[in-house]
């Protein structure tokens, strides 16, 4: 049984072999990443928008209500069942 | 009318009887459980025989396209072309046949109304049978081609194993049905192989075209080896060896089912084989050495065996075999001058023979079965002194014994003479030739011996044993008459008109041969003159006075035979040479190591791969439950792999594809 | 600066890291962190690919919408640990172990 993890751990080996070899042998284009000054303002200028109809907004309330289910939902099935 | 064209009847008439006795209540088979109609069948089939053959004889024959044909195959591909009819053939080697199946199959079917009188409800079937073996039995003889003469060959095989059988609850009867079935059906093989090679260069099977391309069409070899395995298919049906042993077997069915099968007909079909396809055989010297060597072999063995035989009808089914082999040797012989001085005597010869032979065979085997119907046992060691009793019988049985043993003027002195002088002429050819005519004079002397020990130890003497003896009724023994006035004047055939000589090779005038023109005075003086026939009657005779000195005579104290060296020979004799057991011992050992081979083989080997199919089938659910076994790590592991074997396959094997 | 290969091996290297702690591991709070390694590793090259926007596709410019949704990504990776971990507390209190061999019904 000792020997399963060095099998594991050659397929995952070979994985990212493979992967990378995969990203290598795309071509990329020779540019650069993009500058900003300010990229945080930049952030929330995409997440939020300059109008309420643009942007994520929205999307980052319901996210947030996600969060509270899955929270409210872990301490339920976290709690201890009473005598 | 024109009988010739007619001559499809004459099957159809023993086949009609068949049918009639076969499919109709049992009510209305009047006289003999069916009797009346095989006589009725037989005795139309007669009558229409003896039209032809007097259209015949008069110089008419139905040979090629003016026959009646029916065509049962036809290919039109360019250049497969294939055409199989089934037509008629009627020319004098015919004739000569028709003549012998209608006599001998009438008189023995009206002589087995009296012989089969006890059998009861088993009569019947014997009728049929007999009934369809006549049928068939002339089908082969009118054929006018190969495939057709097959057919009706296998037919005629057929036949003779049901009547072997006929008494198939008793063992011995049975194993010898089938031994004469499989015997015969090695020989139908080479037949079979030997139609199919002429078939492939030449087209056809039918006579005429085949006898006349097979010369331009066939390479030498291949005609050489489609006519030996052809002769194969004689050796077969006409118990030549190495393929002789069954005949001896067959005497396990009804005395007279040996006598129209096993003497006068069914194995006259093999001689009749060779005789119509001589006009390939003369184109071939090496198939014709290979008939005449395995006849002359065949007549000695056979005539040594029957020497020490004790049932009487195996010595006659012995002679039958040896008189077959001379009948072999004379046409192959014969074709040794057709080809090289083309003379047609060893042809007439031997076809003469066998008209003789059927005839005064047919006769002995008859007799012999008055002979077992009266006393009730077949050995003729507790026979003897029947003369007293049965004076018809023993006196036909005399006339058979002289004519077997070639005594002027019965008729086998005439066809035997022929055959042997022959034989002789054609050592000038080829000196193998004069071997086998002393082996054929040797077994003259040794038929007119066994022959007579046989007529002695049967008829002549002090009764050996307790035996009731009768006289048979009427009904057995006019045929009985009627074949021995034959015996005698068969061979008178030679004189008539233009001689038999005359009549008989007008059917192999293709052959090129260029017959002297003899008168009947010229034929007799010829005989006559020849040195060589009484050569042959003085053997006879000798053959004779030895047998009268150690059977009849008293004070021959017989017991020299079976001591010593002579009592070796004898034993050898008695044993069939041990050939038969040789055979048997090759059966069991050989074909039976060959079968647990390939029971192995089934079991192991087939078996294996059909088990183990059900047993991958079986086990792989066992071994791929163990994949799902409840640790998620492993699966989850399963899927790393699976992934990189897809990006394997797309990255490499898809690009190498030609994606 | 850096090239956008580096950050894509760097993010499959990190994948693959994550992915040997879960074959591995035997505990299962352990394993919980290795899914959240190879979560993290898919953030990586959300954001590398959305820095290099205006490279990749150069007549739409740069767009910031790539790191939006890895925002968005790390909040449901919050929500997915939460349940995790309240089930491994279920499984424990059933089992008595977090070993997950021994987390195994199935016989054989």
């Amino acid at each position: 049984m000792r020997w399963q993890p060095v099998l594991k751990a050659l397929s995952v080996v070979l994985l990212a072999l493979l992967i990378i070899l995969s990203i290598l042998s795309a071509s990329w284009p020779e540019e650069d990443m993009d500058e900003f000054d300010n990229t945080s303002e930049e952030l929330g200028r995409t997440l939020f928008g300059t109008t309420d109809a643009t942007g994520y907004g929205l999307i980052v309330f319901f996210i947030g209500l996600l969060l509270l289910v899955a929270l409210l939902g872990g301490i339920f099935l976290a709690k201890e069942e009473r005598e | 009318m024109d009988w010739l064209q007619l001559a499809w009847l004459i099957p159809v008439f023993p086949f009609a009887a068949f049918i009639l006795i076969s499919l109709l209540p049992k009510r209305t088979l009047f006289w003999e459980d069916g009797g009346g109609y095989a006589i009725a069948g037989a005795g139309g089939a007669l009558i229409l025989s003896v039209f032809v053959i007097w259209d015949v004889i008069n110089g008419r024959t139905l040979t090629g396209p003016e026959a009646p044909e029916f065509t049962w195959v036809l290919i039109n591909a360019p250049g497969e072309a294939l055409q199989i009819t089934f037509g008629i053939w009627i020319d004098q080697l015919a004739a000569l046949m028709l003549l012998v199946v209608s006599v001998v199959g009438t008189l023995v079917v009206i002589y087995s109304g009296g012989y089969m009188h006890a059998e009861g409800d088993t009569r019947r079937r014997y009728y049929a049978e007999i009934t369809l073996f006549i049928s068939v039995m002339y089908g082969l003889v009118i054929s006018s081609n190969y495939l057709q003469m097959f057919i009706f060959w296998e037919l005629v095989g057929l036949c003779s194993y049901l009547l072997i059988g006929f008494w198939y609850e008793r063992p011995s009867a049975a194993s010898a049905a089938k031994r004469a079935f499989i015997v015969t059906r090695v020989g139908d093989i080479m037949f079979m192989a030997g139609i199919i090679i002429l078939l492939k260069y030449v087209g056809t099977l039918d006579f005429e075209p085949l006898f006349a391309e097979a010369g331009t069409r066939v390479p030498p070899e291949m005609l050489a080896l489609s006519t030996a395995l052809i002769f194969g298919g004689a050796v077969g049906k006409s118990a030549q060896f190495p393929l002789h042993e069954w005949l001896p077997d067959a005497m396990e069915g009804p005395t007279t089912v040996s006598a129209l099968i096993h003497a006068a007909t069914m194995v006259k079909a093999g001689v009749y084989l060779v005789a119509r396809s001589y006009p390939l055989l003369v184109q071939t010297p090496e198939s014709l050495l290979i008939v005449a060597c395995i006849g002359g072999v065949t007549a000695l063995l056979a005539a040594t065996v029957a020497l020490a035989a004790t049932d009487i009808k195996r010595v006659l089914a012995y002679s039958t075999v040896s008189q077959l082999g001379y009948m072999t040797l004379g046409l192959g012989a014969g074709g040794y001058l057709v080809m090289e001085a083309g003379l047609p005597n060893g042809y007439n010869a031997a076809t003469f023979h066998m008209m003789n032979h059927a005839f005064f065979k047919a006769l002995l085997f008859l007799c012999a079965g008055s002979v077992i119907h009266a006393v009730g046992t077949n050995d003729m060691r507790l026979m003897g002194g029947l003369r007293k009793k049965m004076k018809i019988t023993s006196l036909t049985m005399l006339i058979g014994a002289l004519a077997i043993a070639g005594i002027p003027p019965l008729s086998g002195f005439w066809s035997k003479d022929e055959v042997l002088s022959a034989v002789y002429h054609a050592g000038d050819f080829d000196p193998v030739f004069f071997l086998l005519w002393a082996m054929g004079i040797g077994t003259v002397f040794m038929t007119a011996f066994y022959m007579f020990r046989m007529w002695f130890l049967t008829f002549a003497g002090e009764p050996r044993s307790d035996v009731h003896a009768h006289e048979s009724p009427k009904i057995m023994t006019v045929p009985l008459i009627i074949l021995a006035g034959l015996a005698i004047t068969s061979g008178f055939a030679l004189f008539i008109g233009d001689g038999f000589g005359g009549f008989m090779e007008q059917s192999i005038e293709d052959t090129g041969i260029s017959p002297p023109h003899e008168t009947m005075v010229d034929i007799a003086v010829n005989i006559f003159s020849d040195p060589l026939t009484y050569v042959s009657l003085v053997l006879a005779l000798v053959g004779m006075g030895l047998a009268y000195k150690v059977y009849y005579l008293p004070g021959f104290d017989r017991s020299i035979f079976v001591k010593g060296v002579p009592g070796k020979l004898h034993k050898a004799l008695e044993n069939r040479w041990y050939i038969s057991k040789a055979y048997d011992d090759f059966a069991v050992k050989v074909v039976y190591a060959f079968s647990v081979l390939a029971d192995m083989f089934d079991r192991y080997v087939i078996d294996g791969i059909v088990n183990g199919f059900a047993y991958l089938g079986g086990r792989s659910g066992g071994w791929m439950r163990k994949v799902q076994d409840g640790n998620v790590q492993r699966y989850a592991s399963l899927i790393v792999i699976g992934i990189c074997l897809l990006l394997i396959f797309m990255l490499y094997i898809l690009p190498w594809g030609g994606w | 600066m850096i090239p956008l290969v580096y950050w894509l091996v760097f993010s499959s290297l990190l994948f693959c890291i994550g992915a040997y702690g879960v074959l591995t591991k035997r505990n299962a709070i352990v394993v919980l962190m290795c899914i959240e390694i190879m979560l993290n590793a898919a953030n990586i090259n959300l954001v590398a690919f959305s820095s290099y926007h205006s490279s990749l596709h150069p007549a739409l410019g740069a767009d910031l919408s790539g790191q939006a949704f890895t925002l968005f990504s790390i909040a449901i990776a919050a929500a997915e640990v939460a349940v995790g971990l309240a089930i491994i507390l279920s499984v424990y209190r059933r089992y008595k172990t977090i070993d997950v061999d021994q987390i195994n019904i199935l016989r054989w």
